[in-house]
């Protein structure tokens, strides 16, 4: 009976998920161009060799790595200060239509907001020079085709686009701490920043964890860069899934073996930061 | 999950000095501000007409208001109504094959016995963690090989095997909460397991199948690379891939901001109509589903 109830999601589940994964695996152990015609051929661990060596593997790491060191502290830092003036508002009317608007964003679909955004960052049409002409600070910038400016810019619309997420964690975080225990520390004398910083925040600790699981998949990013800036400008955009991705399919003969191999090493490293954070969150917990 | 009975605040056994107070609410709508300026822009340009929009410096606020640019959109882009139909065709139907699948095997995972179950369930569950898009050259193979490049199935298929994961997990989670005796009520006034799943379970497990429907809408309406990589012509294009057509290029005159933008606010419309109307399961969904890890 069991069975009967599981067998459309195995059915699924392994031709478009499992199946897939061993096949990539596959590919990344094998010649594989696509647009050839010839079928994959073995080749060992040739794809690992060249990746190991490929000097755009590190360059767009970095600029990964870049991005996430962008994205991920500037959005936690926004998405806790809102949980937290959100969980001192005494009104619950109030409160919901804060949590209402903030949370707003999350819910917009990703691929026109990135292209939103984009026309956000028109350097001459743009809401973004705008803002910064009608404040009279600054000259107009090239948001998307500044080198050195594409990348905080696109990690800006991420933390604009996701921060509810956080603060919604942030917030389930700082409801289940007792609030005896602020108030004893009060009565002891401590003040407001003491309290927050002694108590409040050691027991987000594991609020902290689910959020560091979330956002360290920020590594893969791939649509964003792709949409607004096609890796550009000069590569500056280029993040490592972008890379993968473009040997996939820019490249003249779609490398799918090669590229798979890029794959399997982002898949491998996205899985192993899930299970330490995972473990480090259980044996938190208990 | 959230504290029901929760105690007074801090702030009301020891009223503050009211300075504070308002720096709160000043920050929170400044915050509010933020997260809603990019949408009105969007809108106020959409609602504007052309000769308002390409001026220097363009009005923050339009002077009169119009609903060209909408009817302006299926001029420039004819097939633009087909990216629609594309749109919810898919989405739809791939929300609806999580939803159904989901709830089968939650309920499955929560309460039949029978052997694999723990060792499937993980299985399942584990490939939560992992990026989609390291499947997506093998799944352009696969599909391909299928012949299902650029029609329906070739994404909804993809999209339901790839949100079912997660989708598992919380049915799971919400058949294990409901209480025993209620089954073992009705199987003993003689309900066929198939009869207890479609008349007792089902029903009370909605407020989580409406979770999982809402948690698959969003990511699937908004998606781009399967999309974008597996379609290629308006048989099965969605109009998450087909917006590029209607990129603003000033220079031509032939695509405006105003067009643009107006195409954008309808895709941005039906996320925003689901998530005011079913607000406070979101609320409840991320409460839920984010911390029972």
């Amino acid at each position: 009976m069991g069975y009967l109830f599981i067998a459309p999601l195995i059915g699924v589940f392994a031709a478009f998920v499992l199946y897939p994964l061993a096949l990539a695996v596959q590919f990344a152990f094998s010649r594989y161009q696509f647009l050839t015609g010839e079928p994959p051929r073995f080749t060992g661990l040739a794809n690992f060799e060249r990746w190991l060596t490929d000097e755009r593997m590190l360059e767009t790491f970095g600029v990964a790595v870049r991005y996430t060191l962008l994205y991920v502290p500037a959005s936690t830092l926004y998405a806790l200060i809102a949980a937290v003036l959100l969980d001192r508002v005494v009104s619950r009317r109030i409160s919901t239509v804060y949590r209402v608007l903030l949370y707003l964003p999350v819910v917009l679909p990703a691929s026109i907001t990135y292209h939103m955004w984009k026309w956000i960052y028109d350097p001459t049409w743009g809401l973004a020079n705008q803002l910064l002409a009608s404040a009279g600070v600054g000259s107009p910038q090239r948001w998307l085709t500044d080198p050195g400016l594409a990348l905080p810019s696109i990690a800006l619309m991420e933390v604009w686009h996701l921060m509810g997420v956080t603060m919604m964690l942030f917030l389930v975080g700082l409801n289940n701490i007792p609030r005896e225990l602020g108030e004893a520390a009060k009565v002891d004398g401590a003040g407001e920043w003491a309290v927050f910083r002694w108590v409040t925040l050691p027991l987000l600790r594991p609020i902290f964890m689910i959020v560091l699981v979330l956002r360290l998949q920020t590594l893969g990013v791939v649509t964003q860069p792709l949409i607004m800036t096609d890796g550009g400008p000069i590569r500056a955009t280029t993040t490592y899934g972008l890379q993968a991705y473009f040997i996939a399919f820019r490249d003249t003969v779609w490398n799918i073996g090669y590229a798979s191999t890029w794959f399997l090493m982002l898949g491998l490293c996205s899985a192993a930061i899930a299970f330490v954070a995972w473990r480090a969150m259980r044996a938190h917990v208990e | 999950m959230v504290a029901l009975a929760r105690p007074l605040p801090i702030s009301r056994l020891w009223p503050r000095p009211r300075p504070r107070t308002v720096t709160k609410h000043v920050l929170l709508a400044l915050a509010c501000v933020v997260s809603l300026a990019p949408f009105l822009w969007l809108t106020s340009i959409a609602l504007r007409p052309v000769a308002e929009t390409y001026v220097i410096p363009m009005p923050i606020l339009p002077r009169s208001l119009t609903l060209d640019n909408f009817v302006q959109m299926s001029a420039r882009v004819p097939q633009m109504a087909i990216y629609y139909r594309n749109s919810f065709g898919i989405t739809g139907a791939s929300v609806g094959a999580v939803v159904m699948i989901s709830c089968l095997a939650g309920y499955a995972f929560a309460r039949l016995r029978f052997p694999g179950r723990e060792l499937l369930f993980w299985l399942v569950v584990a490939t939560m963690f992992l990026p989609s898009m390291i499947a997506v050259p093998a799944l352009y193979t696969i599909l391909s090989t299928l012949d299902l490049l650029d029609t329906w199935a070739g994404l909804i298929l993809p999209y339901t095997g790839w949100y079912l994961p997660v989708s598992v997990f919380i049915m799971r989670g919400v058949f294990t909460t409901i209480p025993k005796e209620l089954e073992d009520a009705a199987r003993i006034d003689g309900c066929s397991p198939v009869q207890l799943f479609w008349r007792i379970m089902l029903p009370l497990g909605i407020s989580g199948a409406i979770v999982v429907a809402i948690f698959a809408f969003v990511p699937i309406w908004g998606e781009y690379l399967f999309s974008f990589t597996f379609t290629s012509t308006t048989n099965a294009m969605p109009m998450s891939v087909g917006i590029r057509f209607f990129e603003p290029t000033p220079a031509t005159g032939n695509y405006t901001f105003n067009v643009a933008t107006a195409a954008a606010l309808i895709m941005f419309l039906p996320s925003m109509l689901v998530y005011i109307a079913l607000q406070k399961w979101f609320t409840k969904g991320m409460l839920e589903g984010a911390l029972k890890f």
